[in-house]
């Protein structure tokens, strides 16, 4: 399942970590000017499991996630959602295929991550906390 | 697929119930597609030489000679958004069909409307919400079975509608609401044309955050099926005194309806589910109750699971008063009775399986079933005299990808 967005088909660039390996903590990360100060992992999961398209502050969610071989993301998705890659794989495929949900829009990396978040106000995203800048703002974190 | 005027009319408030809820910045140009597909490959053999196990809606498959007819399939479906509101979506599905060949079937082809987060307003062809997965009801991957038990998901041989529906979603606390309610018609293409008038139902859904999901659907409508030798032989009762029979058997704008209830479970390494439908209509086409009990285990990657389904005919729907033991009637009563027989399709089936999330999307799955039909036919095609007294062991392999 592939999301192509066609205007930043071009723009994505493949800035690909050699390992998050050396990361052991996750961070979500909304726009700067979010109302949201913190958010729950079940409001988090939600958003990423397909559950709600909304943001606690009511705006319609934009997430954003890693590729499947980013270690981040299997982080991510079995310690905030508690899921397995397979069980996300199919939780997902039961939205995308009755055409309820499209998935996450997948960046290559974090800081195409973050690009996204600081470029739009309902965007929400995960990387490794080590890469967290004034671009973003943290809402939640996994250890 | 054409639409209605009241579907168009539909549509167009909807269109309408967007501009005006959505803001003005949701309404822009910002074109994305996407393309997803799925597919399995599997295998199915049985230990009977008298009948063929069968996929829903299909006239051959797997006996002691093996085949790949009852599961095999290919799906793609496109996603294509013009704004948050406006989406289409289309899904085209290549399996074994009755008429013995493989031709694609547009599955779903539908705009969507998302009038306001919590509604959304469909038109095209949609899925049928007569099941609990019914909406990736060929989407094998998502699905701990090799395939939906048939003695719940062989009830009803068409799988989506062309007409419109709205969906309203909310939630509540941990608790995701869904209602929807939909409106069309379905006809489904030869070698047995059935026209499905009228079709209108409900489905409620709440998904709680515990792992839970209940589910509760109805749908009515008139059927119609195009049958020269049922129209004959209808035609021929007509001219006796057994007529109230041809008026029994026939299926010509003839109510019906499904009934379902579901619940299933999936939470830590426990997965479950339950479901228990109901068939009614008043034609020679049984009425029948069919429910299926599933429990499974994830250990790691490796799934064992176990399902008990029965399907059971509660009504012939026919009274069949032509006396017994009258030479002239006997070639009539036989075609009646031999009409009833055919739609005995009640049976049991006990199933073991192992489903092994072998790759990130990719499930490769081995099943067995013990099927029990109850001295007719079952759920089974190609059945030859002698069969319906014994059970059949039915094993499966199958590979399941989504991409």
């Amino acid at each position: 399942m592939k999301t192509h967005h066609i205007p930043r088909l071009a723009a994505a660039a493949a800035l690909c970590l050699a390992s998050a390996g050396a990361f052991a903590q996750v961070a979500v990360v909304v726009n700067p000017k979010s109302p949201l100060a913190s958010m729950t992992a079940d409001q988090v999961s939600g958003i990423f499991l397909g559950k709600s398209n909304t943001l606690p502050s009511g705006a319609t969610a934009a997430p954003t996630d890693l590729p499947d071989s980013a270690a981040t993301r299997e982080l991510f998705y079995t310690k905030v959602t508690g899921k397995s890659t397979a069980q996300v794989k199919a939780a997902w495929s039961r939205l995308v295929f009755s055409g309820k949900a499209t998935p996450p829009k997948e960046l290559a990396s974090s800081a195409e991550v973050k690009k996204f978040v600081a470029a739009n106000p309902d965007a929400i995203g995960y990387i490794e906390k080590s890469a967290v800048d004034s671009s973003v703002k943290v809402v939640f974190s996994a250890d | 697929m054409k639409l209605n005027p009241l579907l168009a009319a539909a549509l167009a408030g909807a269109c309408g119930l967007a501009s005006s809820a959505a803001h003005a910045d949701a309404l822009s140009w910002d074109p994305s597609w996407s393309f997803s597909g799925f597919g399995t490959l599997g295998y199915v053999q049985t230990n009977t030489s008298q009948a063929d196990f069968v996929g829903v809606g299909q006239s051959a498959g797997a006996s002691k000679d093996g085949s790949f007819n009852p599961d095999s399939k290919i799906g793609g479906q496109v996603n294509a958004k013009a704004n948050n509101v406006f989406s289409a979506t289309v899904q085209a599905v290549s399996k074994y069909n009755d008429a013995g060949t493989w031709k694609p079937v547009v599955e779903w082809a539908f705009v969507k409307a998302q009038a306001t987060p919590e509604l959304a307003v469909r038109a095209g062809r949609i899925g049928l919400p007569f099941y609990m997965v019914s909406d990736y009801l060929n989407v094998n991957y998502t699905n701990l079975w090799v395939r939906p038990p048939l003695d719940v998901y062989g009830q009803v041989n068409f799988s989506h509608f062309d007409g419109a529906d709205a969906i309203y979603q909310t939630s509540l606390g941990g608790t995701t609401l869904t209602g929807q309610v939909f409106y069309g018609e379905t006809n489904t293409p030869a070698p047995v044309r059935v026209h499905s008038h009228q079709q209108m139902g409900l489905n409620l859904t709440a998904e709680f955050d515990n792992g839970i999901t209940v589910r509760l659907g109805r749908a009515q409508g008139k059927i119609t099926v195009d049958s020269t030798s049922l129209d004959g032989l209808v035609g021929i009762l007509s001219q006796t005194p057994f007529a109230s029979v041809g008026d029994e058997l026939s299926v010509t704008k003839k109510s019906a309806s499904f009934t379902g209830a579901g619940i299933s479970y999936d939470h830590e390494n426990f997965v479950g589910s339950a479901e228990f439908t109901k068939r009614k209509t008043s034609s020679y086409i049984s009425s029948t109750t069919g429910w299926s009990v599933t429990g499974g285990y994830r250990l790691g990657k490796f799934t064992p699971f176990a399902v008990v389904s029965k399907l059971k005919v509660d009504s012939s729907n026919v009274d069949d008063t032509i006396p017994a033991g009258v030479p002239q009637l006997a070639a009539l009563r036989a075609g009646v009775e031999g009409l009833i027989a055919s739609q005995h399709i009640a049976q049991k089936t006990d199933s073991i399986g192992l489903r092994w999330d072998a790759y990130k999307n990719v499930a490769v799955k081995a099943q067995y079933d013990h099927i029990k039909p109850d001295g007719g036919p079952g759920l089974f095609a190609k059945v030859q005299p002698g069969f319906g007294t014994s059970a059949v062991s039915v094993y499966s392999v199958s590979v399941d990808f989504v991409f």
